[in-house]
């Protein structure tokens, strides 16, 4: 059988990493096929080889049993691949059709043929039904909807195989079925579908065929029906994954933090409606929602990032409500943020650096009151390397050239160092591999046997129902009601989150 | 102060304003491909003093507009090899060419002329075939061919920008240049073209100063108008008809201190009055907020240097 895509023993070295290492894979015309690995498996690397982005050192590429050598990403599109890349590349000032058509525009004489554009590109939207307003403004729809413009604009050049790079990082569960759809109909029409991605769920979702990557290697090729999450999960890591930590202990009864009808607006709306709730020592407390219904303003207004508009913020029975970050730091609140790159870490700063990022004043790492210590920073960077477990060359790397797991790491690492009482994370296992989620999962579980308290945030249910001893289910900026994990069920959270309240139970539970 | 004084302010205003909308019409190709240029001064200099040149040897001034191009391409060529090919730092590279030629055009006017003016050389400032139009003839043949050839520039530009697929394209690198490269174009080609293009109009704006508004090249002749055309592009948001405004609304600030300096009606320093057109582009840029950005300007782009 002649194979849609077939890869030889690729074979692909950067400076100090062998990223692909022999790899053999072969595609099958009309099929999805998921790329798995863990963060630096190297899939990234084989799909940029297959676009034409990179040059392998070894092996040969067939497409539909040619051999081919593509020396730019032009010679990939030429051959029938397109790609959707994990960070999309749109220019939002302009529109829809003008996106999709760059590089290939219609034109009248000399002239852009706009009117022609948006024709083309609503025949290509209708005929792969696919819907997408092709006048409208990148700036103006959404990310789900960017997605769709990113695959017309492969299917507009032509494109056979489509590769998407982890195509759901950034959907609503809403628009990741949406997706599915997409692909079902696409893979219906003929086209052969690459996803690389590290979630197991979407995988068993979407795909036909699975192979997994480690290390650079080739581990494994399976059909989906002969497979189980489980396996795959080994297969990626390399060994049994526990995830959820375990705990030992029931939560304490001392009071750790008590928020008293917290209210918060922003841009004249009420962003959080009178919250009131209590975290004890010992402590999970899940704050369930669908992404914006107040949980990260919440999370942020006990970290001290956000002054709410009123109510209390009460700490180990002191009010923190006027205290700054560096003050919470001193008081022992440890605030994992979101959005790692952009609140968490200084991205062209070593990993060193990034590791005393708001401790740098403590005595342990200064010199004569003023200067920094750096021979403290490096060791103990060294230190919390290899306790955290951050694979990287060394502490002086900058944590941009990192992976989002580790990266993570290094996030999870400082703000675990200054020795916290309670932590306040936010989406911590977001965008970051299953390994890492592993490791997360026990810092945070260790934390709490250890008498300490955890505000989690999360959009992954099952996070939630794992880590968490109770959950507070956020709808609109109100507090829908706190259950207990042991006895709430998903169907029990996920009515409540689109704003059912259950009888009973509503308002502050301790 | 009648219908004469309006018109002869109108006349000053266009001749005035008409360099730094030629300079601002280049320097839009070259930001929207996302270099920054503050070397517009430069290449004007280069430009005028290119210009007087060819008209000084050849005796013919269109010969001059012809070599006043080549000159800004010079200055333009050199910008793009540190910008583009090697990923300098935009500003310092511009300011560096001003700088460079500046002194260059000092230099060559004192070794050939042996004096930092030239002699008067054939010139431009009027358009004879517009002078025998009835009524209006006398006022548009008042005005250098250079002006008129302006404004078919404008109006080319704003066709190329929004009316062509390479403008489609210009409008993409200025923006994100890795979604112009995974589309198969190849980024550098658009960035060293709208830098060039930018050369060849500043230096056309500085042939226009030195054979369209005089008949020389003295040092120190385009005296801030390269800097005044760099704001321009900015308040006029990147687009040919924003840029004309924004250069006439400058040019009648520069005109309104050249009467008042002439009349001598307040005494006031002329130095002072001088600032006009300077002061009211920084009030006006100042009072811009929230503007539209170019999100790739001033950024290095080079091969391989990203991840994809």
């Amino acid at each position: 059988m002649v194979y849609a895509v077939e890869m030889r023993g690729i074979t692909k070295r950067f400076p100090a990493v062998l990223a692909n290492d022999h790899i053999d894979i072969a595609i099958k015309a009309g099929t999805v096929h998921a790329i798995i690995g863990e963060n630096g498996a190297g899939k990234s690397t084989l799909m940029n080889i297959l676009y034409g982005l990179h040059k392998p050192d070894e092996g040969e590429i067939l497409i539909n049993g040619q051999k081919q050598a593509f020396g730019s990403a032009t010679d990939a599109i030429d051959c029938g691949i397109g790609m959707v890349h994990q960070h999309f590349m749109l220019v939002p000032r302009l529109t829809v059709a003008d996106n999709v058509v760059l590089g290939k525009e219609p034109r009248k004489g000399l002239l852009y043929d706009r009117k022609a554009a948006i024709a083309k590109v609503a025949e290509v939207c209708s005929r792969h039904n696919i819907q997408v307003d092709p006048a409208k403004k990148v700036a103006d729809i959404s990310l789900g909807m960017q997605q769709r413009v990113e695959i017309v604009k492969t299917l507009y050049r032509g494109a056979e195989i489509i590769i998407l790079d982890e195509p759901t990082a950034v959907l609503t569960p809403q628009e990741i079925d949406d997706l599915g759809e997409i692909l079902r109909q696409l893979k219906e029409g003929g086209k052969t579908i690459i996803i690389i991605t590290h979630k197991l769920e979407e995988v068993m979702d979407f795909s036909d065929d699975i192979s997994v990557l480690r290390g650079g290697k080739h581990i494994a090729t399976l059909r989906k029906a002969e497979t189980d999450i489980p396996e795959l999960t080994r297969l990626m890591v390399g060994r049994d994954v526990q995830l959820g930590g375990r705990k030992e202990s029931a939560p304490g009864k001392e009071e750790a933090l008590r928020l008293t009808d917290i209210v918060y607006a922003a841009a004249g709306r009420q962003i959080l409606k009178s919250i009131s709730l209590v975290l004890h020592k010992g402590e999970v407390l899940g704050l369930a929602g669908i992404d914006g219904s107040g949980q990260t303003q919440l999370a942020e207004i006990v970290a001290g990032v956000l002054t709410p508009s009123g109510g209390s913020v009460v700490y180990h029975s002191r009010d923190i409500t006027g205290k700054t970050v560096a003050q919470r730091k001193k008081e022992g609140i440890g605030f994992i943020a979101q959005d790692r790159q952009k609140h968490g870490l200084v991205m062209d700063f070593s990993i060193a650096e990034n590791l005393v990022l708001g401790f740098q004043r403590r005595p342990e790492y200064c010199q004569y009151k003023i200067a920094v210590n750096s021979k403290a920073v490096i060791s103990d960077a060294q230190k919390r390397i290899r306790e955290y477990d951050i694979r990287t060359p060394g502490e002086q790397v900058r944590v941009s050239m990192l992976s989002g797991g580790n990266q993570q790491k290094v996030v999870v690492a400082r703000e675990m160092g200054s020795r916290p009482q309670l932590i306040v994370a936010d989406q911590p296992t977001r965008g970051v591999d299953v390994g890492a989620i592993e490791a997360i999962h026990n810092i945070l579980i260790n934390h709490r046997n250890k008498g300490g308290s955890v505000l989690l945030v999360s959009l992954e249910l099952d996070e939630l129902m794992m880590l968490s001893d109770r959950i507070a289910v956020f709808f609109d900026g109100r507090l829908m009601g706190i259950l207990d994990s042991a006895t709430a069920t998903r169907e029990q959270i996920g009515m409540m989150m689109v704003g059912s309240s259950l009888e009973g139970k509503e308002g502050p539970a301790s | 102060m009648t219908v004469s004084f309006f018109v002869v302010l109108l006349l000053s205003v266009i001749r005035l304003s008409t360099p730094m909308f030629i300079a601002g019409l280049g320097n839009m190709y070259c930001e929207r491909v996302g270099i920054l240029n503050l070397g517009a001064e430069g290449m004007m200099v280069s430009g005028a003093f290119a210009a007087v040149l060819g008209s000084y040897y050849t005796g013919n001034p269109w010969i001059g507009v012809f070599c006043g191009m080549v000159g800004g391409l010079v200055a333009g060529a050199l910008h793009a090899l540190i910008c583009v090919e090697f990923g300098g730092l935009h500003a310092i590279s511009g300011l560096g060419i001003t700088m460079l030629f500046n002194g260059v055009t000092k230099f060559l006017c004192l070794s050939i002329f042996g004096s930092t003016f030239t002699p008067n050389v054939a010139a431009l400032q009027t358009t004879k075939i517009l002078q025998g139009v009835p009524v209006l003839g006398k006022y548009l043949g008042a005005l250098s061919p250079l002006v008129y050839l302006g404004g078919l520039i404008a109006v080319i530009s704003y066709f190329v920008i929004f009316r062509t697929p390479y403008g489609l394209r210009v409008q993409m690198v200025g923006d994100d240049p890795r979604t112009v490269e995974t589309a198969g174009i190849n980024v550098w080609k658009m960035r060293y073209s709208g830098v060039l293009i930018c050369g060849l109009l500043c230096g056309i704006a500085g042939a226009y100063m030195s054979l369209g508004q005089l008949d020389r090249f003295f040092e120190g002749m385009i005296a801030g108008k390269g800097m005044l055309a760099v704001i321009a592009v900015k308040m006029g948001k990147w687009e040919p008809k924003g840029i004309l405004g924004t250069a006439l609304l400058l040019g009648f600030f520069d005109a309104v201190q050249l009467q008042l300096q002439i009349n001598g009606i307040i005494g006031i320093p002329p130095e002072m009055l001088q600032l006009l057109p300077y002061v009211a582009g920084i009030a006006v840029l100042s009072l811009q907020t929230g503007a539209t950005r170019l999100a790739a300007l001033d950024t290095q782009y080079l091969r391989n240097k990203y991840k994809f």
